[in-house]
């Protein structure tokens, strides 16, 4: 049952990053050509992809029992969940254009990778769930991250207008990409509010480290310390003007890259202890 | 209308021994880098004039000088050494080698001289295809010429003519639908920097009609914090009036550099006024904060190794028409129906232009001196 369960929200999950990645191909496609009819197919293709990400998701904690974020796999899939999440509030509040577009591209992406390392997919420790500190530390990192990839997003669309303004282009993507201002305040405050909750994480996965030493280990408190610091750092040189709005953001993507990065060494230990993939299941 | 195409005369079949010529240059044939060399000021503008006017073949004559062009257009004898005395005298006036001038300059008769300024009088020929300004710029040196008696019955009907086919090209066409002006380009670009125009500080240096036309664009999206600067302060303070706005001398510029957002560059200087090394220190001051730097000037009042340095947008007159150029392949048949008409007009106007004034005796009394050219 569990199995079914589990290959199932795979399944959920893959159809999710299929349809996600026809949005952004059908959104690309429409801004290429200077085309209006995208939206017929961009919104519903959109949200489908997020009812069967949703859905998926909750195969995934059903058969588990417990939040889907214990391994590599999961924490990419929920990351690329509340990025969409968070993107489609943003959306509906402030009207930023495009912003679901890269949203799209982001959990489309994000769905792939996963989806592609099965080695990711491996089966988590009973007793990680046992301190109800550690979950709502995980959920508070997760949410952090998610926070950090708007970040990126935001960053990476400044860049792109950057780009058009340098280069003196005037095509229909760049016109409809919202302002350096804009995207550059935006970009800083998904990331200050995302120190924020990483601190609190930080501080209680620290808190908790000696008692559960097993699951926090060495390494990964000290991965977990460094990425903090990094985003803190960037944080404090935004805050005091001590960055071009360009390497702020540049700074933002390399930092959001190398944080999911570290997310195979952070959980690196918990697979090293011999636990099965899931996907080996079968 | 008639049918005009076999009533057509050509340079090669006719008797006529007058006719139409234009010798100039533009954003066609020369960057703009070569056309700020050839840019005339309001002391060549009148010397050239004179010159002309002392060659015997040319009877009428009139010159028009914009940011995108620089043409002489005429009504002469023809001889074959015409075209040298105007290339000879285009030159000597801006001190420049006949060479480079030749190379990038273009020589009409005729016909094509007719069709040629119906063109450019509707913005059919312009940078930014549709737009409106040329119109005035044309009608500006026509008022001019007309004071300082350059001008007889065939240049008069002539650019009477071009500004009724403009009228009829504007009324009746979509060709000037859309972005086609350089306020609009400029205003999109700042709009796509800054978030609204509400809260930028926008320095405008010189008192010219582009830069205040491209003014009027961002007063029109909620610009309205506008300083005009311009080395006579009177001037300034005249402008800003208009614009509702704060004047500066242009000596006072660098001091204040590091306040503004938007600098508008539309100054007649001979010399950059902004240059790298000045902008530099400015722009570590002001790390976050992007600076807008838009160059109308002929030649360029904005040093171009300014667009090296980070957080600055430095646009020119040929980055705008790009920029424009990108939205108008819609207009692409829009622009042939225009030429289309243009033609017919032009071809009409030519047979009745032959009819009436070609075979005349000369225009030109031998007594007539021409007054002097008031500065344009």
């Amino acid at each position: 049952m569990e199995g079914s369960f589990l290959l199932e929200a795979r399944s959920q999950l893959g159809l999710s990053a299929l349809l996600y990645l026809a949005a952004f191909g059908t959104k690309l496609y429409a801004l290429i050509k200077d085309k209006n009819w995208d939206n017929l197919l961009f919104r519903p293709l959109l949200y489908s992809g997020f009812l069967f990400h949703s859905w998926g998701l909750y195969l995934r904690g059903l058969s588990t029992q417990s939040l889907p974020f214990s391994n590599p796999f999961e924490i990419f899939q929920v990351i690329g969940w509340l990025a969409v999440v968070l993107v489609l509030i943003f959306r509906a509040v402030t009207q930023m254009q495009l912003l679901s577009f890269f949203g799209t591209g982001l959990a489309a992406l994000l769905g792939t990778i996963s989806l592609q390392a099965s080695s990711w997919d491996y089966a988590f420790t009973p007793t990680l769930m046992n301190n109800p500190w550690i979950p709502f530390h995980a959920a508070l990192a997760i949410f952090s991250y998610s926070l950090f990839s708007l970040a990126a997003l935001t960053a990476l669309m400044y860049l792109i207008q950057d780009y058009g303004l340098s280069a003196k282009r005037g095509h229909m993507l760049f016109s409809h990409l919202p302002s350096l201002k804009q995207l550059d305040a935006i970009s800083s405050r998904f990331l200050h509010v995302g120190v924020i909750i990483l601190s609190m994480a930080v501080v209680l996965g620290s808190m908790n480290w000696f008692a559960a030493k097993d699951v926090i280990t060495l390494p990964k408190l000290i991965a977990a310390w460094t990425i903090w610091a990094a985003y803190l750092f960037l944080l404090l040189l935004k805050h005091y003007k001590q960055l071009h709005p360009g390497v702020f953001c540049k700074a933002c993507l390399l930092l959001f890259i190398l944080a999911l990065v570290a997310l195979w060494p952070l959980n690196r230990g918990l697979h090293a202890r011999g636990i099965p993939p899931y996907t080996h299941h079968g | 209308m008639p049918e005009v195409s076999r009533l057509i005369p050509t340079m090669a079949d006719t008797p006529l021994e007058k006719s139409l010529f234009l010798l100039g240059s533009s954003h066609h044939v020369a960057p703009l880098h070569v056309r700020e060399r050839f840019a005339l000021n309001k002391d060549t503008s009148a010397r050239l004039y004179n010159q002309l006017y002392q060659i015997p073949q040319v009877e009428e004559c009139l010159l028009l000088n914009t940011c995108n062009r620089v043409e002489i257009y005429g009504f002469a004898h023809r001889t074959k050494s015409l075209q040298n005395h105007l290339l000879d005298c285009f030159c000597t006036t801006n001190t420049l080698p006949q060479e480079e001038f030749s190379r990038y300059s273009i020589w009409k008769e005729g016909l094509a001289v007719v069709k040629h300024l119906f063109e450019v009088v509707s913005g059919t020929d312009s940078q930014m295809v549709g737009e409106t300004e040329i119109l005035g710029q044309v009608k500006n040196s026509f008022e001019n010429a007309q004071q300082a008696s350059y001008l007889g019955p065939v240049l008069n009907r002539l650019f009477q003519k071009s500004f009724q086919a403009a009228k009829w090209i504007r009324t009746n066409t979509d060709i000037g639908r859309g972005q086609v002006s350089l306020g609009n380009v400029a205003t999109t670009l700042a709009l796509r920097i800054f978030e609204n125009l509400n809260e930028c500080k926008i320095l405008v240096l010189g008192t010219g009609e582009v830069g205040q036309q491209v003014v009027k664009a961002f007063k029109s999206r909620g610009g309205h914090n506008i300083t005009v600067a311009s080395r006579d302060l009177a001037h300034a303070k005249k402008q800003a009036q208009l614009s509702e706005g704060q004047a500066l001398s242009i000596a006072e510029v660098p001091q204040q550099l590091d306040s503004f957002d938007i600098i508008i560059g539309a100054s007649g200087a001979a010399k950059h006024i902004l240059t790298q090394k000045l902008l530099k220190p400015i722009l570590n001051q002001r790390t976050d904060k992007p600076l807008f730097l838009i160059d109308l000037a002929v030649p360029r009042n904005f040093e171009s190794s300014i667009e090296r340095l980070s957080n600055v947008y430095l646009y020119n007159l040929d980055d705008l028409a790009k920029i424009a150029q990108e939205n108008q392949k819609a207009r692409a048949s829009e622009l042939q129906k225009c030429q289309a008409v243009l033609t017919e007009k032009a071809e009409y106007l030519w047979v009745n232009l032959n009819d009436a004034h070609m075979a005349s005796s000369s225009s030109k009394s031998p007594n007539q001196e021409p007054a002097v050219l008031s500065p344009s």
